[in-house]
Formats: C-alpha cells, structure tokens, sequence
C-alpha cells in the first residue's frame, strides 16, 4: 500500500494554516504543500502532486467546493481523495459537503494533535480505485 | 517533540493578531452601513474562521461569541444587532478569561 507524504492544504485563515503546519508538518513529518486561496491551488496543485487534498470550505473568492471542482477538472487530480474542512457546520450542510465525493468533513475545532492519525486513517481506509470506478 | 511550546507560540501569535481580525469586522459593518452589500458575506467569512481558529487554540468563550455573530450575519439580522455581537466580541477579547492559563 502506498503512503500518505504529500498533502495540498487550502486554507485562507493564517492562524489555523499556522497550526495545521505545525501538527502535519514539524510533528507528523507530511510535505505540506499550503495555498491561501482556491485560485494559488488551482495553480500548484498538479505540479505538487498531492497525495491528498485538505481543504477549507468557506474561503474568499473561490470557496472549498468551487476549488475542489476546479481541481478535479485536472486529470492528475480527479481522483486524488480530498478531505474537506470547516467550523462547526449544521448535519445538513456536512451531509452535502460528504455528496461532493470527500473522504470526510472535519468539523473545527478539532483535535490538532490527532489530526495527522486521522487523515492517515481516512487515506488508509480510502475506496480502491475500482471502487471509485464504479461511481 | 515540542509540542505544547508550539501551541503556545501559535497562540501568543493568535492573540497578537485577534486586534486585526476585529478591524476587520468593524470596516465590514461601516461598508454594510454605506449599503455594500458583499460586506455581509464577508463578515459572515471573517466570524466564520475567528469560530475556527479560536476553537483551535480552545478558547471556547471567545469561539462562542464569534459564533453568535456569525448566526446573527447567516439569519440576516439588523446592522445595530451584528454591531452588538461584534462590540460583545470585543468585550470578550478584551477579558482576560477568554486567553486561558497564562
């Protein structure tokens, strides 16, 4: 099985980008690749070559949902799973979120430290590329 | 691992910055008042992250008062209403509770 390294994380607030940087980065060991808006990762994206998308849902210019389209729209990253994330979201616009085809919605405030266990254990759990296929 | 002097520079950091935040907000109500309208989502964005970020570091008062403002913004509330969760939200800053232990 193929290891999770390399994750894109959108996200336009600089004290949470802050903290996320300090958890998958310094901590966990990730190459993070970090982007303040849907528009740089549109750019960057593909050349990084993400293992793993994380992204915000509610951004200036273009929010979570519009980036994650627009990336998808790229071949290398159709399938790349994306894990979305926002603050605390009523269960209706979660479930959405989830229809948008993410691995998971993380509801903020999380728990920082055991955020790079849980995206480990969301990119191992990931649906196989047959799987997806099937969609 | 260096993790709890980590967290506490990035909330030393967070704390330092939370004066802009409120800047932000405060120029938001004025371009509401002048009737520019994108100043609401804007403000609903802004109240949205602070929700976030403020939860991150665990300072829950301040994330609940930044959360009663971003109700208020999401159910179109009056502009003397959102002035008043944004003047709570100060007030909330400006106590020394809502930094935790220091």
């Amino acid at each position: 099985m193929s290891k999770l390294q390399r994750i894109i994380y959108i996200e336009d607030d600089q004290d949470i980008q802050d903290i996320v940087r300090l958890v998958l980065e310094d901590i966990a060991g990730f190459t993070v690749h970090f982007c303040s808006s849907g528009k740089d990762a549109v750019r960057e994206a593909a050349a990084f070559s993400p293992d793993l998308i994380l992204l915000d849902v509610m951004m200036g210019g273009m929010d979570g949902p519009a980036t994650l389209a627009a990336l998808r729209s790229q071949p290398s990253l159709a399938d790349t799973p994306a894990v979305f994330m926002t603050a605390k979201a009523l269960p209706s616009e979660v479930a959405r979120l989830r229809l948008l085809g993410v691995l998971d919605v993380i509801t903020k405030p999380f728990d920082a430290p055991n955020l790079p266990a849980r995206l480990q254990t969301l990119w191992d759990n990931r649906p196989s590329h047959s799987c997806r296929a099937r969609q | 691992m260096n993790m709890p002097t980590g967290f506490l520079a990035l909330r030393e950091r967070f704390l330092a910055r939370l004066p802009q935040r409120l800047e932000r907000m405060r120029s938001q109500l004025s371009s509401l008042a002048a009737g520019d309208s994108t100043a609401l989502s804007e403000l609903k964005r802004e109240a949205h992250s602070l929700v976030g970020a403020a939860g991150l570091h665990k300072m829950t008062e301040l994330a609940r008062s930044a959360s009663l403002l971003e109700g208020l913004a999401n159910s179109q509330a009056s502009l003397e209403s959102l002035e008043q969760a944004v003047d709570k939200l100060t007030q909330t800053t400006a106590c020394r509770g809502v930094t935790g232990e220091r």
